[in-house]
């Protein structure tokens, strides 16, 4: 069966109600007539036999690129960069596309007789991932083989003594990398492609950079530029990133990358109506859904959310590209846009979304108020190509409940940003310019990220950062169903239902606005004409 | 007036202070385990394993017995002796074990880690029939002991290595069976154990139900005048080419014999890589249940 | 005379602990309070005086005998019955117009005792002769029989006990000098009066630590923690650098620091911290968000507390008490920004810098006194129904006569 492709669908009195994610549930809600919807395309086929596939890729690179074999040798220093757990969403099933691809490349260093082999998270300022999280990215085989040896590392961008500067770009933009990867005979970068941000350059120059070197582009006004930062041609972080990334190449830093694609193949069979059109469930969605709501909204939230986070996605692999990192990169993202991209004519006076229990940065983790603003106005608002999906001055209607609820491992210093810093102001560049330096810098934030499993004091900046552009082009934000205080503390306006929050949103942009429903699951992004 | 005399019942009265008080109780390589080979004791263990250790064992472990002839033809008392990867070694060769020689069985353990407390002593003793050996230094009483129990008929279970694997990849050998074995005059059968390691490694945190093949060799009888360094060479061949019969099957084994020493020449991870791939089949199965699309924990530890 | 009386009756007592939980207007109906018709009571000599109070408040030490919250350390130090009220603005009939503020400690000079050490050297807050004397036990007007109290139309007073005040002081400042005294006493309490301050709790007492610790200009930072919304728009008015939750001073103390933490352990803190509460739970967090070595100031009244002393003994805090006012030695420092002298009676300097601190704002809720038992129910209930400090009103009792 081929996959069908995704469409706008216009709302009228015979549509049933829609999807809408609610945080740890969903909400079945009337968009009003003449909305649009966009359904992304049904989920591409997966590849049968992928470890095959992943031999075909190394064997016949992309690019100038030799083939894998011909880059090992006896002696070698090898090392083996992933990306970590911030990606897919949620985990897939065992086996993770990384590890099996980490599995191929060891293969063949073992049959190489390459003894000097390390593994690197590329966290970049993300949490450190915990044993069983780096025990599922790498596989168990990779795991028990390299542990025990201490060749199986996560990258500490606070590690000063183990970074190497690689120079400047023409645009005086710090380049500093992990020294063990760049003083590597052979770098071999392994990337998942989960939306169209992720991997080229961006996998090196960020993922394994310093604070000092990531500051160059993870700013306000790099942001506020990139229209979206989902489309790399038009984004200012990925030019920033590609920059620094020929700058690595030049100074002679031999990377092998290796980039893969997934399908949208989300939810496991017991979730099956997540991912199915409504006008197409048959009665075993119908009851499903009915029985999970009502079960979810009864269910304390802590439990809710231990239920949603041990979903493992049962993810098929579109596509296995290795070689040299822009020509791999080409075909990524064409890949990447023909599972994702919807063509969608003219913008729209309101933009609806409905936003899930995870995201990139709380896995196994708390969705708190301030993850719930990137993941909309820094991801799902900038999930367009061309124009964005709202015009300028529109109105964003979010459907989470933002909860006040942190997690102080993973979190620590989200949460003192939202007690010290959001109750002082929401403006991104006054954020920056009086808060970053102080948190980015706070001693025990950098412990933290270092020992144990926070994500790095700057990280809620960043979070803030990302939603730059959005704040910048919005006329409003209403949080539909979302705790009103905390609502209001990050700038937004709360709403308990979607007709008040449309009726809120008209006083806004003006009588009968047009009304467009971002449906997810599965992502979806918009190409605006 | 009640509770004083109830005091006084359970309060141990004060020594003298003239007196010198000595330890009654011993604990490590000094622990006396002789109760354990009591009727009652062997009784209670005989039940234990038959009805509740070695199922669940077989349960966990899933072991494939390879040469099980041997077993059924082997003159007891013998020395037995085995590679260590896992807590799981002790328990995998009680279940696979003939009934015969089992519960006549005594289990050398390491007198620093299970006979370090009383309580767990005594557990060890009575549940495993385990008698302390000395692993850091050569203790007389340990050899003793041994040479002792299988002079009047007891199975000797012995972890040559002494102790479990770092990384999979086996040790040494020490030659303390081997003597044991000669001064008594009865057979040392070698057994290969593959694939505890990745159940219940040394630094696992939790236990991985999995397959196991448990590898029987040929019974050595030792010659008199035979050096132990001599006989545990015999020994040491055999594991190699029954480790390589675990990861390729007998033929290969026997008719290419490379790579895959007894103990390997370096500990990179290379070794680990090459010689345990056949532990980890390109289809993987599971036991559990899987709840919401999961197969394996990866979550937060 | 008509005048507010606690009389010793401990079934009302118990009656007035038992209900306040749930029925605070029962339990002050029920309790030891009554209001009282009788004829006034006489000088027993030309120095005291018959004062008629204007404005008189309600204090925290006054709820906590009404409800039989204190502790029963008092008992010995006061004398049944007696009319409550030590915070009071009152005119004199000989001198109507003119008004005055007492300051109602009861101490040697007053008791006609020779000055005890204490008394001698100005802290009179000290005074060891509280229950000795002319008068009966009583550390204060308010909890003696022989002098009545505030919370009446009439009661006596010493004339060296009462303060002319400038025509210019509105009622509300002039009621809250005595407990803006307090809170400057309070605020130079820590022996190293710099760095960060922080003041636990946003009730009348800890009000006006903050408006006396801005007064005196001395602290680099004050962060005051607040429940209530009242409490957060007060502390910002009288110009707190950071409100918080009190849930939030741990955090707030450690990032203010840049200090590292592993539980409820902090490398850093402030350098003083005053809890302005008196419960078990905010002297513990006082102590864990306090600099190892630093200091924690008791301001608001403890009663029998279960505390975990384990952190006090491990930083090295030094926890004080803060009771009433004396003499303060101010330093060069403060004394030139004040333009004070460096050795001054409490009272002198709350009365100078009242007007400038806009202590009168923490007035919130004014009552008759026939209203005693809205009155007090408003003052239990604090911030949680937006009041602050609730007085008597005591011109209106005149208008119902």
């Amino acid at each position: 069966m081929t996959a069908r492709p995704g469409f706008v669908l216009e709302v009228d009195r015979s549509t049933p109600p829609t999807l809408f994610w609610y945080g740890e549930n969903f909400r079945l809600e009337r968009l009003p007539r003449s909305s649009r919807i966009l359904y992304p395309p049904e989920p591409l086929p997966a590849i049968r036999d992928v470890r095959t596939a992943i031999e075909n890729a190394l064997d016949n690179p992309a690019g100038d690129q030799k083939p894998l074999d011909a880059l090992l040798f006896p002696g070698m220093q090898l090392t083996i960069a992933f990306d970590d757990v911030s990606l897919p969403l949620p985990q897939m099933t065992a086996p993770d596309i990384r590890s099996l691809v980490i599995e191929a490349v060891l293969e063949r260093a073992a049959q190489a007789g390459v003894e000097d082999v390390q593994l690197v998270a590329a966290l970049a300022l993300h949490r450190r991932m915990t044993e069983g999280e780096l025990k599922h990215a790498v596989g168990k085989r990779a795991y028990n083989a390299l542990k025990p040896r201490g060749l199986l590392t996560q990258h500490d961008a606070e590690d000063q003594a183990n970074m190497l500067e690689i120079g400047h770009t023409d645009q005086g933009e710090l380049v500093e990398i992990n020294r063990r990867a760049a003083e590597s005979d052979l770098l071999v970068y392994v990337n998942i492609n989960l939306v169209s941000m992720d991997g080229g350059h961006k996998s090196v120059a960020t993922g394994l950079a310093s604070y000092a070197s990531i500051r160059h582009h993870h700013n306000v006004k790099t942001m506020v530029q990139s229209r979206s930062f989902m489309d790399r041609h038009s984004s200012e972080l990925h030019s920033s990133n590609w920059r620094m990334g020929r700058l690595i190449k030049d100074a002679g830093i031999k990377i092998f990358q290796i980039e893969t694609t997934l399908n949208t193949n989300t939810f496991p069979d017991s979730f099956r109506f997540l991912q199915r059109r409504e006008w197409e469930w048959d009665l075993r969605d119908r009851a499903s859904f009915v029985a999970a709501n009502g079960a979810l909204a009864k269910t304390p939230p802590a439990l809710a959310r231990q239920i949603f986070h041990s979903i493992r996605s049962p993810y098929g692999v579109t596509g296995v590209n290795a070689g040299e990192v822009e020509a791999v990169h080409d075909l990524t993202l064409a890949k990447v846009f023909e599972q994702q991209l919807v063509r969608v004519e003219g913008q729209t006076d309101i933009l609806t979304m409905g936003l899930p229990f995870v995201g990139p940065y709380n896995v196994n983790s708390i969705m708190n108020p301030i993850l719930v603003y990137c993941l909309s106005l820094g991801y799902f608002f900038n999930m367009y190509r061309h124009k964005p999906l709202v015009r300028k001055g529109g109105v964003v209607i979010i459907s989470h409940p933002t909860r006040p609820e942190f997690d102080p491992a993973f979190h620590p210093s989200y949460i003192d940003f939202y007690e010290q810093v959001l109750t002082e102001t929401t403006d991104p560049l006054i954020i920056e310019q009086k808060y970053e330096e102080t948190f980015a810098r706070d001693p025990w934030y950098i412990h933290l990220y270092r020992t144990g499993n926070a994500y790095h004091g700057v990280h809620p900046f960043y979070m803030w950062y990302w939603g730059a552009h959005a704040l910048d082009h919005l006329g409003g934000v209403i949080v539909m169903g979302g705790d009103p205080k905390t609502v209001r503390r990050l700038g937004f306006k709360p709403a308990s239902t979607l007709n008040d929050a449309l009726e809120m949103a008209g006083s806004i942009v003006g009588a009968n606005p047009t009304v467009t429903h971002l449906h997810s699951p599965p992502l979806v992004m918009a190409d605006v004409y | 007036m009640t509770q004083s005399k109830l005091h006084y019942i359970l309060r141990r009265p004060s020594l003298p202070g003239s007196y010198l008080r000595t330890r009654a109780h011993s604990t490590g390589a000094d622990y006396d385990t002789a109760f354990s080979r009591t009727p009652p004791a062997r009784i209670f263990r005989s039940l234990a394993l038959e009805y509740l250790i070695a199922p669940v064992t077989r349960q966990i472990a899933t072991p494939t017995l390879i040469n099980q002839d041997v077993l059924d033809t082997l003159e007891t008392p013998a020395v037995i002796v085995s590679n260590h990867e896992s807590h799981l070694d002790t328990l995998l060769l009680l279940s696979v074990l003939p009934r015969r020689i089992r519960e006549r069985a005594v289990i050398g353990a390491g007198a620093d880690y299970f006979f370090d407390r009383r309580t767990k002593g005594f557990l060890s003793a009575l549940l495993l029939g385990a008698i302390p050996i000395e692993r850091t230094k050569v203790s007389r009483r340990s050899s003793d002991l041994s040479v002792e129990l299988l002079q009047k008929g007891w199975n000797l279970i012995l972890f040559p290595e002494g102790g479990r694997t770092p990384d999979g990849l086996p040790q040494e050998l020490k030659a303390g069976a081997a003597q044991v074995a000669l001064k008594v005059g009865v057979p040392i059968l070698p057994i290969y154990l593959d694939g505890t390691y990745e159940l219940l490694g040394k630094d696992n945190s939790r236990l991985q139900p999995g397959k196991t093949k448990v590898i029987c060799g040929k019974p050595i009888h030792p010659q008199t005048g035979m050096r132990p360094q001599a006989l545990i060479e015999v020994v040491r061949q055999q594991l190699e080419v029954l480790r390589a019969e675990a990861a390729t099957d007998f033929w290969k084994a026997r008719s290419q014999p490379r790579g895959r020493h007894f103990p390997p020449s370096s500990r990179g991870w290379r070794e680990v890589w090459l010689d345990r791939s056949h532990r980890y089949p390109a289809k993987e199965t599971s036991s559990w249940p899987r709840l919401f699309g999961s197969s394996r924990p990866g979550g937060r530890d | 005379m008509r005048s507010l009386v606690v009389s010793r009756t401990p079934a009302r007592f118990a009656t007035a602990r038992l209900l306040s939980r749930f029925a605070v207007e029962r339990a002050v109906e029920s309790g030891p309070l009554t209001l009282r018709d009788g004829p006034p009571k006489q000088p027993p000599n030309s120095d005291w005086r018959r004062a008629v109070p204007i404005l008189s408040g309600i204090c925290g030490s006054d709820l906590a005998t009404i409800f039989f919250e204190a502790s029963r350390y008092f008992d010995p130090m006061t004398s049944f019955p007696f009319t409550p009220g030590h915070e009071v603005v009152v005119e004199l009939p000989e001198d109507p117009g003119v008004r005055f503020v007492l300051e109602p400690a009861l101490t040697c000079s007053v008791r006609g005792t020779p000055p005890c050490n204490a008394c001698a050297s100005g802290n009179t807050q000290l005074c060891s002769n509280t229950t000795f004397g002319d008068l009966a036990e009583g550390i204060q007007t308010g909890f003696c029989s022989s002098t009545g109290g505030g919370w009446s139309t009439e009661f006596l007073a010493h004339k060296d006990t009462l303060h002319r005040l400038p025509a210019e002081y509105t009622l509300e400042e002039s009621v809250m000098i005595e407990p803006f005294a307090c809170a400057i006493h309070a605020a130079l309490r820590p022996a190293r009066r710099s760095g960060s301050l922080a003041i636990v709790g946003a009730g009348t007492v800890g009000l006006s630590i903050l408006a006396a610790a801005k007064a005196l200009g001395c602290y680099s930072s004050i962060t005051v923690a607040a429940k209530h919304p009242i409490q957060r728009e007060l502390a910002r008015q009288l110009g707190a650098d950071a409100v918080i939750d009190p849930s939030e001073l741990a955090r707030r103390a450690r990032s203010a620091a840049k200090a590292n933490r592993a539980g409820s352990y902090l490398g850093g803190g402030f350098d003083s911290t005053i809890d302005a509460v008196g419960s078990a739970g905010s002297l513990e967090s006082a102590i864990l968000s306090t600099a190892p070595g630093g200091e924690v100031v008791a301001a608001g009244m403890p009663a029998t507390t279960h505390l975990d002393l384990a952190p006090l003994w491990h930083r090295e805090i030094n926890l004080k008490g803060s009771y009433a006012y004396g003499t303060e030695v101010l330093g060069p420092e403060i004394a030139t920004r004040l333009n004070q002298p460096q050795s001054i009676r409490t009272f002198s300097l709350a009365i100078a810098l009242a007007k400038s601190a806009n202590i009168g704002a923490l007035v919130t809720h004014k009552f008759r006194l026939s209203e005693y038992v809205e009155a007090i129910s408003k003052a239990r209930a604090g911030g949680k129904e937006d009041a602050v400090k609730v007085v008597f009103d005591m011109r209106k009792v005149k208008h119902d006569g």
